[in-house]
């Protein structure tokens, strides 16, 4: 972090370059370095030395179950506020039914808070609609994969984009012969490979993943982590899990705690 | 990957619920289209059955009506040996005839008919044999005593005999030549067996005379003698008897009204005894005859008269085979549409977890249902295609059976009703059936039901497709009700 802190003034130096290019720059050296290492640190100078723009962010968000006249009204969130930037891999961790799903649907434009705001690129999510938004925006990955089980691997990644889902099965450790599978011939790390495979395969800028591992064993869950987080710094894309998994909070960059309705750095 | 490409693969892949899906609808499109069918055939045989009863009503003259009448001197040999009654009004003509198919719908055609007696001979003057079974009875014999008034046969006078009730009725056939009109100046029909016995053959000649006991002082037989020619030659279809078996059927001549007039000269001015008038359909009989009567009968000259009740108890089985295929049809379709809409509804339920994976996708929902409906309408496609050849055979077994039945029904209320398409004893035709049964057994109807084919045509096909498609579509977007109602996160939420 040190390091990312120093080198924000030579990035940032150059006075006819814009925040925003700045870090695209960062990213992409630290992208031709190759190691995980540079990349961690680019995407650290990125959200913390150019302060990139928030892609996505929760402002005092309030959300409850049950309605006013409920006896069993429950608040989930009680002011919860965060932004997510690009290039980033984040955790959000936090008890059972602390609101840490209920977090994701807001972000994901499943919902609306009952108070507080969701924007995306400075924009409420309200304003270009929820529909727009999961469409053009967020890509999500589920615990339970959520395949479409009469389609192959590769079918179920064309489901997102119009692209050859074979090179972006490649990446994830499916090779050409597991592509042309039924999906549920494959194994359950195969099958979450498939199913982050798909969120990749959007062009979407925003990953939202639910307990990603939470199926999977010791392994196949590393695997797993290290692709979302290969997808936050390679792709430039903001990766927000949902978890349980003490080893994906770890390859996370950033942690938010989930307590009393509020997000709190971990 | 296009909703239409997922509709494909899920109906290629998912083969138990393509399946389950192809039976119902199979069977509802068969049921659909057998029903068609066999209404269509029920349709078509009630309409045989009253063409071949041959829906008919008869204009007679009104000689009950005394206004009509008048007493007029008659002359003999130039004294006036005393009076005697004349009818005043109009008479009937093949004109009438003619003026009243003009003015009515529904009437297909006409006979006007006179019947009397004459005398064949041949050209040379010999009488012709005449054809007997033999069983000359005391009355044979006592006409015989009448010089050559035992000789005379049945003379009818025809306007056209294609519609003379024992024509149309099938129990005389024309096998040979042309029927005799109005306009056929000498032309005759005779029978088979009258032709075999006499060697006569069509275009051949012979003539007819009265006979000779109304000879007078004025007209001798001799005077009254008429060369005919054999246009056609009919053959008895139907068993029949007659009071004399001279004036049987096989005797008979059929002729056009000049020729009758000429061999009975003192009835010339008397017109056709009655026109028998058949309709296109006997359903409308009422109907025609309410026409007829306004149309013709303001004068008080004519009588109309008609019997439907034949029509009625035959057909009564066949509108009962209709209503029972009609809500046998509506039956089916009824429930069918209720189990494939369940169905189809538990389909949806199942599927909302691929629902919610397309929407978090952003696959909008209009385009899910719309995947629903190809799936739905490609098994649709395929049952309706294998319905059609399924559908014949069962609408040909189910109308076969149900036809049957009908026909025994109808041979049954033909029977019951006393009409049966027997041919009631007429003293003008001279020409009586003394056993009515055996043309109820030959009744012709009975046999053209079973022959009846069911066929599914283009029209029934078209039709259940159409109404299926209309059914399939209302079930698939009924089910996905709860699809387009719920919000992503509900259905996303039951996806945990």
């Amino acid at each position: 972090m040190s390091n990312a802190r120093s080198e924000a003034p030579i990035a940032s130096g150059g006075a006819s370059l814009s925040d925003e290019a700045a870090a695209r720059i960062l990213r992409a050296e630290a992208a031709r370095a190759g190691t995980a290492e540079a990349v961690v640190a680019a995407a650290a100078r990125t959200a913390e030395g150019l302060e990139e723009p928030p892609l996505i962010e929760v402002d005092d968000v309030r959300y409850s179950y049950g309605s006013k006249e409920s006896r069993t009204k429950r608040s989930v969130l009680k002011g919860a506020t965060a932004a997510f930037r690009r290039g980033t891999m984040y955790a959000v961790v936090g008890a059972s039914g602390c609101g840490k799903s209920t977090l994701l649907s807001l972000l994901g434009g499943l919902d609306l808070p009952k108070q507080g705001e969701v924007r995306f690129a400075g924009e409420p999510l309200d304003a270009a609609g929820l529909a727009e938004h999961r469409r053009r925006n967020v890509s999500f990955v589920f615990q339970g994969y959520n395949l479409i089980d009469y389609l192959t691997a590769a079918e179920n990644v064309s489901l997102a984009t119009k692209l050859p889902p074979l090179p972006l099965l490649e990446k994830v450790g499916i090779g050409p012969d597991e592509a042309r599978r039924n999906v549920l011939a494959l194994s359950g790390g195969q099958q979450q490979r498939v199913a982050v495979a798909r969120a990749l395969a959007s062009e979407a800028p925003v990953v939202l993943a639910d307990e990603p591992t939470g199926n999977l064993d010791e392994v196949a869950a590393e695997g797993v982590a290290d692709i979302l987080r290969d997808t936050a710094h390679r792709m430039g894309k903001c990766v927000i899990c949902v978890t349980h998994s003490p080893m994906l909070a770890r390859k996370a960059d950033r942690v938010f705690r989930l307590a009393k309705g509020r997000l709190i750095k971990a | 990957m296009s909703f239409a490409k997922r509709a494909v693969l899920y109906v290629a892949r998912k083969r138990g619920k393509t399946l389950t899906l192809f039976l119902i609808l199979l069977v509802i499109a068969t049921a659909a289209l057998s029903g068609i069918a066999v209404r269509d055939a029920a349709a078509t045989a009630q309409l045989n059955v009253r063409e071949a009863l041959g829906g008919t009503f008869t204009l007679r003259q009104n000689m009950d009506d005394p206004s009509k009448w008048e007493s007029r001197e008659m002359n003999v040999g130039g004294v006036v040996a005393g009076t005697q009654q004349v009818f005043t009004g109009e008479r009937i003509t093949n004109d009438l005839g003619e003026r009243i198919m003009g003015e009515v719908d529904g009437i297909k055609g006409f006979d006007a008919s006179w019947s009397n007696a004459g005398v064949p001979q041949t050209l040379d003057g010999e009488f012709l044999e005449l054809v007997s079974d033999g069983e000359d009875d005391l009355e044979d014999a006592f006409l015989q005593s009448y010089g050559d008034f035992g000789k005379t046969v049945p003379l009818t006078a025809s306007t056209d005999t294609r519609f003379d009730a024992y024509f149309a009725k099938g129990y005389l056939e024309l096998i040979e030549g042309e029927p005799v009109r109005h306009d056929s100046g000498d032309g005759v029909l005779v029978s088979e067996r009258f032709a075999e016995l006499n060697g006569l053959s069509v275009g051949d000649a012979f003539t007819l005379k009265q006979s000779s006991v109304y000879d007078s002082d004025e007209l001798k037989d001799t005077d009254t003698v008429t060369e005919v020619r054999v246009q056609g030659i009919f053959r008895e279809v139907a068993e029949s008897t007659a009071g004399f078996s001279g004036w049987s059927a096989s005797n008979t001549v059929y002729c056009t009204y000049d020729t009758l007039a000429s061999v009975r000269p003192t009835h010339k001015d008397d017109g056709f005894d009655q026109i028998t008038f058949h309709v296109d359909d006997p359903g409308d009989l009422g109907r025609i005859v309410e026409d007829v009567e306004a149309s013709c009968n303001g004068s008080g000259d004519f009588t109309v008269s008609f019997d439907n009740g034949e029509v009625e108890s035959v057909t009564a089985p066949l509108e009962n085979m209709d209503r029972l295929v009609l809500w046998l049809v509506v039956g089916v379709l009824v429930c069918g549409a209720a189990v494939l809409a369940l169905v189809l509804t538990a389909r949806v339920r199942d599927r909302m977890h691929e629902s919610g994976v397309l929407l978090s996708l952003g696959v909008p929902r209009g385009l899910i249902v719309g995947q629903y409906l190809v799936e739905a309408v490609l098994v649709a496609a395929l049952a309706f295609a294998a319905s059609v050849p399924l559908g014949s055979v069962a609408a040909q077994g189910l109308g076969d059976g149900l036809l049957e039945y009908a026909s025994e029904q109808v041979a049954n209320g033909g029977e019951g009703s006393g009409g049966g398409g027997s041919v009631r004893s007429d003293g003008a035709t001279g020409m009586t059936v003394a056993d009515s049964s055996s043309f109820g057994l030959d009744f012709e109807p009975n046999e053209s039901l079973t022959d009846i084919q069911v066929l599914v045509d283009g029209r029934s096909a078209v039709i259940a497709f159409g109404a299926g498609l209309a059914l399939v579509t209302a079930a698939v977007v009924c089910s996905s009700v709860p699809l387009l109602r719920r919000s992503p996160k509900e259905i996303l939420g039951t996806m945990s």
